[in-house]
């Protein structure tokens, strides 16, 4: 008897894990979305100081960089300071490739998807080459895609997170059940 | 080695791998010409040398290293800091200025918008002038540019490339740094005198000079006027008759004027329309006359506004 109620209490137990688990599962997925968001409209943010300082100041892009950094915290902060820094070691390497390589090593790892670095990587392979006016256009463009995209995650993100929670319960609930 | 360094950072990688090995001092060298489909040049001490794919020199192009269009594209990248449109005027101008004071001058095909140069297009070909500032080049001339403890209105007359904008430039660095030093404005159109990369001057003019860089010259002259309070102002290569209007205001406000000029000799000054009425009317107070007879920058007179020629070598 005492042996079946130890029994019971540890399947409890396992099933209650099991459940939290999925759950929290499903709040991490949940979550991710707004990390995304908040990732972008950061980056949006800051490409708008880039605009600035090159149509404003005519800078060039190291120092833009590094106004970007000084204005920013975080990842975002050692992103571009470490593109000033490489821009500024002039080691031979293309703009493209500093840009896109930092990205890799400091956004590799958030919650961004294919998509987001695709337009991220684009932003890197047409910086300075261009006339100030063209340049311009050319970060407003991707500016306003950026935007777009972050508009449509933004109304579908309550949803989708609203989904994620639940699928979350529902999956924790439907192992319970085929595991007991 | 800082020279060096500094150089070679604006090449591509493979230039760089080349100009990084050959065998001659960077102190020296006076251009690094490239061409595109042309073999690699160096230039020292007026000698011209060929580069080999080892970085060796070499006298038969044979064997002489060929430029490419994408060494010439990643210098270009390097030499505006990946960042073309910042430098929109200064190609429009044919040359950037870089840290340390070099310049490079650019050609390629010219884009016209109606009469005015709007940008060059297909970069194809590079010279990269190295600065050597000389200081103490001006030692010989600078006891006669003061009159009763005061400095005299003062234009140097000379040739092209005989020193001129390097003997003025020392010139300001030593007026700057005298003990009762005064103030100077440099109006630097051309960004030869300051050399300012990023608004710093690259060159040294003590610590009394502040440069209005790759401003018109009459424009800056007034401002200057306006803005800095200065006691003296100085200009390279006055010639057109803003400048000479300029100049009168600024003499007439009680500033010192130090100035260059193309010229032989101050006869060829007064054959000028509009500079002859100035050097008839005696506002110069001093002209030192430069050749390169002897050597660049070799000093062949300075005289008064009599005509009196007060140098003796």
């Amino acid at each position: 008897m005492r042996l079946e109620v130890i029994f019971f209490l540890i399947r409890a137990v396992g099933a209650a894990f099991v459940v939290v688990g999925c759950v929290g599962i499903g709040f991490f997925k949940s979550s991710e979305i707004t990390g995304r968001i908040t990732v972008l409209k950061e980056m949006h943010r800051l490409l708008l100081i880039l605009k600035g300082e090159i149509s404003y100041l005519a800078q060039p892009v190291p120092e833009a960089a590094a106004q970007a950094a000084l204005r920013s915290s975080g990842r975002f902060r050692q992103f571009f300071q470490e593109i000033a820094d490489r821009l500024y070691e002039k080691n031979g390497d293309t703009f493209a490739k500093i840009w896109c390589s930092c990205i890799d090593l400091y956004f590799g790892d958030c919650c961004l998807k294919e998509e987001d670095f695709r337009l991220l990587y684009n932003i890197g392979e047409n910086i300075g080459f261009l006339d100030r006016q063209t340049q311009v256009q050319a970060l407003e463009l991707y500016m306003e895609n950026l935007k777009t995209n972050i508009l449509y995650l933004s109304e579908t993100a309550a949803a989708k997170q609203r989904v994620y929670k639940c699928m979350g319960a529902f999956f924790g609930l439907m192992a319970v059940i085929l595991l007991i | 080695m800082a020279l060096k360094d500094d150089v070679l950072k604006i090449f591509s990688p493979d230039l760089r791998r080349l100009l990084g090995k050959i065998p001659l001092e960077f102190d020296k060298l006076l251009e690094i010409r490239l061409r595109v489909n042309g073999p690699l040049i160096v230039i020292e001490d007026n000698e011209e040398y060929m580069i080999d794919s080892d970085g060796g020199i070499c006298t038969c192009i044979d064997k002489a290293y060929i430029v490419t269009a994408r060494d010439i594209r990643e210098t270009m990248a390097l030499v505006s800091d990946y960042s073309v449109y910042a430098y929109e005027d200064d190609i429009r101008q044919g040359f950037i200025t870089i840290k340390g004071g070099h310049r490079v001058g650019i050609a390629g095909k010219i884009v016209l918008e109606g009469a005015v140069i709007r940008t060059i297009q297909y970069i194809s070909f590079m010279n990269i002038r190295l600065a050597h500032q000389i200081k103490g080049c001006a030692d010989k001339v600078m006891p006669y540019i003061f009159e009763k403890g005061r400095i005299c209105h003062t234009l140097i007359v000379s040739p092209p490339c005989c020193g001129k904008t390097t003997l003025l430039r020392d010139m300001i660095r030593q007026v700057s740094e005298r003990e009762k030093g005064m103030s100077i404005g440099v109006v630097d159109e051309r960004s030869e005198i300051a050399a300012c990369y990023l608004g710093v001057p690259q060159n040294d003019l003590g610590i009394r000079a502040d440069v209005l860089d790759g401003c018109p010259k009459a424009k800056g002259m007034l401002m200057l006027l306006r803005s800095m309070s200065p006691q003296l102002i100085a200009v390279d290569e006055i010639g057109s008759r803003e400048d000479m209007e300029a100049i009168e205001y600024v003499i007439h406000c009680g500033c010192k004027l130090l100035a260059t000029v193309h010229g032989n000799s101050v006869d060829d000054l007064m054959q000028k329309p509009v500079l002859g009425k100035l050097v008839k009317a005696r506002i110069f107070e001093r002209y030192i006359v430069l050749s390169n007879r002897e050597e660049i920058g070799h000093i062949e007179a300075v005289y008064n506004a009599f005509g009196s020629n007060l140098f003796f070598n």
